[in-house]
């Protein structure tokens, strides 16, 4: 497939989702993608989706595989002097890096941006972190819902009147978000590469994306030090009347109505989810299920692109948008760990067997990983 | 130039600035020659990543307001990267400009955050000046963003501009006639399943989420399609439907189902990340696997060494004694408090901000993500710029048109 980005090439370090979806918008807008693991350090979504503790489990995670599909998968030792080297040799045939790694942990390898740069002006490197690269904060940790909290996201969620709420961690918001934004600011930085030659280093905080979604609040509170903290709960300000309400099934819709009606709480416990938004819509109200994920895998025309399945049959992500119309097709698997180093480094450096037999004798690449939990 | 030879004319591409000149004489220009020849454009966006390309936003009269913060948000990271961003308001403008929240001015902070650094023009679509007018805009653009249902929609996916075209629902769902509202959307794609009690009502995601999501992806469809273009490339036209971006950022809804046949839901007090009140708010109780040993160190409390709290499983099937042995620990502390102990120990607790709050936030101070600006109508405005730094450089935005001047301009 010809895509936008045929002939780009990506180094991804990318962990998780933040970074590693980042990676795999790019692959499929036609990027090759070469994702970096090490045996010691495998991509923890492996070991989050873990199904069961036999002999190869690392490969048979679920969000391992519907993030990192159209990907191929290297394993080399970052701290090993060796591995490092193959990586920097790697970054010459590179465009793009994209990594989220805590802050420091590419440079203490000899692999931050300084040094990359210095092998390949032209690259573009993406540092996806959860607080950006420079502020008193840069070396904070979290993940996903920590954002919820410091972003302000989760102080407008909540029921009325209680405490804030978080997405909690089977979405993980503020981390599904980045790379809606990232992958398009790595395109712009790819066309600037193309005209002048130079790459550059892109600065992501997470917090910022997910606070960034509350502009209108940010500006508002600054403008007026009355501004109340818009409420929570499913109203919306400008909306008569909006909340979810349980059926006769003991299943939810969410409703929006124009004009006020104290009757619809009663008409929708009196239906069937299915009847219920099924006459609403009828009527010209705006109404839905409050879907679960089998909803969503027994629904084809709502889940439209967004899910697709690989070579081996595996449901895995599909896209966010169309592109003349079409989803995508997967190319290839997630891959197994260090499925296609000696490929890679045969296809880009030209190893030979020699050189590839000594990598894996003194343990620079790999294929099984060093840990049993993470 | 671009890649692949593509030439670049920028008498042709770009548009200039409305000319402060030109404002007052209106009916004596068409709007598009206004728009055309005059070529003062500011000097800064010259070095933007995106000046050399030009973007029509179009925003019919009649569309949900979801899809329409959607497309402003896309064509806003558009145009503060530098891009020539129009947008062609309905007559008596872009609804957007009355929707909360408001300043005191009286103006919408809605509409001055979605639609910095664009220009603007009222043009009817429905009278044939206008749809002339806006043929002749497509005709000399690179991308054109609109919204379905839209009366433009036809000729915007046959004009020169690559299409990028913002809608609500998959094209599979009657897309165009099903009645619509973000919360609805957020309902769709499974995303309120998974927010609040289990034995209450699902709860939304506080702002315009479906929208914000939708907009970034737009944003990035609009990207790859200028990179094709650039190339050299027949750009994809780009369909972006908000129904399907919430399900896409709730994939581990369906991935869960699909896995084990049970798909995940609102867990509330039942959850292994809570909302604990501490002296001055709320934290949120975040924590990973192998953070655990770490969270027990900094909370440091005997009974967390029980056995029955050794693994994540025995974790969730004693999760509120649990949380009986952890809430007390935060009810004398303070967020600032919580959050430096619990980093210094490598535990990624999230201590709760409100919007108001983080306008003295210390780390966004330090990277001055809240850019302020002078607005010729609305005074001093504070907010965020894009969330990222290209080689240490943000991108201040610039003001967002006023309604007068989009008049003016038609």
């Amino acid at each position: 497939m010809k895509g936008p980005l045929s002939g780009v090439r990506v180094l991804d370090f990318g962990l998780l989702t933040a970074g590693a979806n980042t990676s795999a918008m790019l692959a499929d807008l036609g990027a090759d993608v070469i994702k970096i693991e090490s045996g010691a350090y495998i991509d923890p979504f492996r070991v989050v989706g873990k199904m069961d503790d036999d002999d190869g489990w690392w490969n048979r995670s679920p969000p391992f595989r519907f993030t990192n599909r159209n990907k191929r998968g290297l394993a080399l030792n970052l701290k090993d002097p060796e591995g490092q080297r193959v990586i920097r040799e790697l970054a010459k045939h590179c465009d793009v890096v994209v990594e989220n790694f805590r802050r420091g942990v590419l440079d203490r390898a000899g692999l931050g941006y300084a040094a990359l740069e210095e092998c390949n002006p032209r690259l573009v490197f993406a540092a996806i972190s959860s607080q950006g690269d420079t502020g008193p904060e840069r070396m904070n940790v979290s993940f996903g819902s920590t954002l919820d909290a410091t972003s302000g996201i989760a102080s407008i969620t909540g029921y009325n009147g209680e405490e804030p709420r978080i997405s909690g961690m089977d979405v993980n918001y503020p981390d599904q978000i980045v790379s809606l934004f990232a992958t398009g600011i790595v395109i712009t930085a790819v066309m600037e590469a193309r005209r002048s030659g130079k790459g550059c280093f892109l600065d992501f905080s997470q917090r910022e994306v997910a606070s960034f979604t509350l502009g209108e609040e940010i500006l508002a509170a600054a403008a007026d030090p009355a501004y109340r903290l818009a409420p929570r709960d499913n109203g919306e300000a400008g909306v008569v009347q909006q909340d979810s309400y349980r059926c006769a099934d003991g299943r939810w819709i969410a409703v929006t109505l124009d004009s006020a009606d104290a009757s619809l709480a009663a008409f929708c416990a009196a239906r069937d989810r299915g009847a219920a938004v099924a006459a609403l819509l009828a009527r010209g109200i705006a109404a839905a299920p409050c879907n679960d994920g089998s909803d969503l895998l027994a629904d084809g025309a709502l889940a439209g692109a967004t899910l697709v399945r690989d070579e081996n049959g595996w449901l895995v992500k599909g896209l966010p948008y169309r592109l003349d119309g079409r989803g995508i097709t997967i190319e290839r698997a997630a891959p197994e760990l260090g499925q296609h180093t000696d490929e890679v480094l045969r296809e880009l450096l030209g190893y030979g067997d020699a050189e590839l037999a000594r990598l894996k004798d003194s343990g620079v690449t790999s294929t099984t990983p060093a840990i049993g939990e993470v | 130039m671009g890649i692949g030879g593509v030439s670049h004319d920028p008498t042709d591409r770009d548009y200039a600035d409305i000319s402060p000149a030109l404002l007052g004489r209106r009916h004596e220009v068409a709007a598009s020659s206004i728009i055309f020849n005059d070529r003062a454009v500011p000097n800064e966006s010259q070095t933007l990543p995106l000046a050399r390309f030009t973007i029509v936003e179009v925003n019919a009269g009649q569309v949900a307001p979801c899809l329409r913060l959607a497309s402003s948000l896309a064509g806003k990271i558009a145009a503060d990267l530098g891009a020539s961003v129009l947008k062609i308001e309905p007559p008596g403008g872009d609804p957007v400009r009355r929707m909360a929240p408001m300043l005191p001015t009286g103006e919408s902070a809605l509409f001055h955050f979605l639609n910095t650094s664009k220009r603007s023009v009222v043009l009817d679509l429905d009278s044939e000046s206008g749809h002339v007018g806006l043929q002749r805009m497509l005709g000399k653009a690179d991308a054109v963003l609109f919204e379905e249902p839209a009366s433009t929609a036809a000729l915007a996916r046959t004009s020169r501009a690559t299409p990028i075209e913002i809608a609500a629902f998959p094209v599979e769902m009657d897309a165009a006639t099903r009645p619509v509202s973000e919360l609805a959307v957020q309902a769709l794609g499974g995303l309120m399943h998974m927010i609040g009690e289990p034995a209450r009502k699902p709860l939304k995601l506080g702002g315009h989420q479906a929208s914000y999501a939708a907009g970034l992806t737009a944003f990035t469809g609009l990207a790859a399609a200028l990179a094709a273009r650039e190339a050299g490339q027949r750009a994809p036209a780009v369909r972006v439907s908000l129904a399907e971006v919430v399900q896409w950022v709730n994939w581990k809804a369906a991935s869960g189902a699909a896995a084990t046949g049970t798909s995940p839901g609102r867990e509330g007090q039942k959850s292994e990340f809570q909302v604990v009140p501490c002296r001055d708010g709320h934290v949120a109780v975040v924590y990973t696997v192998t953070q655990w040993p770490a969270l027990r160190r900094l909370i440091a409390d005997p009974r967390l060494e029980d056995p029955r709290f050794a693994t994540r499983t025995g974790r969730r099937q004693h999760i509120a004694e649990l949380y009986d042995i952890l809430t007390p620990w935060f009810a004398d502390k303070t967020r600032d408090e919580i959050g430096r102990t619990a980093q210094a120990k490598g535990v990624p607790f999230g201590p709760i901000f409100t919007p108001a709050e983080l306008l003295a936030n210390e780390q966004y101070l330090a990277r001055s993500f809240l850019a302020e600006m002078t607005h010729p109508t609305a005074g001093r405005l504070l907010m965020p710029q894009l969330p990222v730094q290209w080689n240490g450089r943000s991108f201040a935005p610039r003001p967002a048109p006023s309604l007068e001047q989009a008049e003016l301009a038609a």
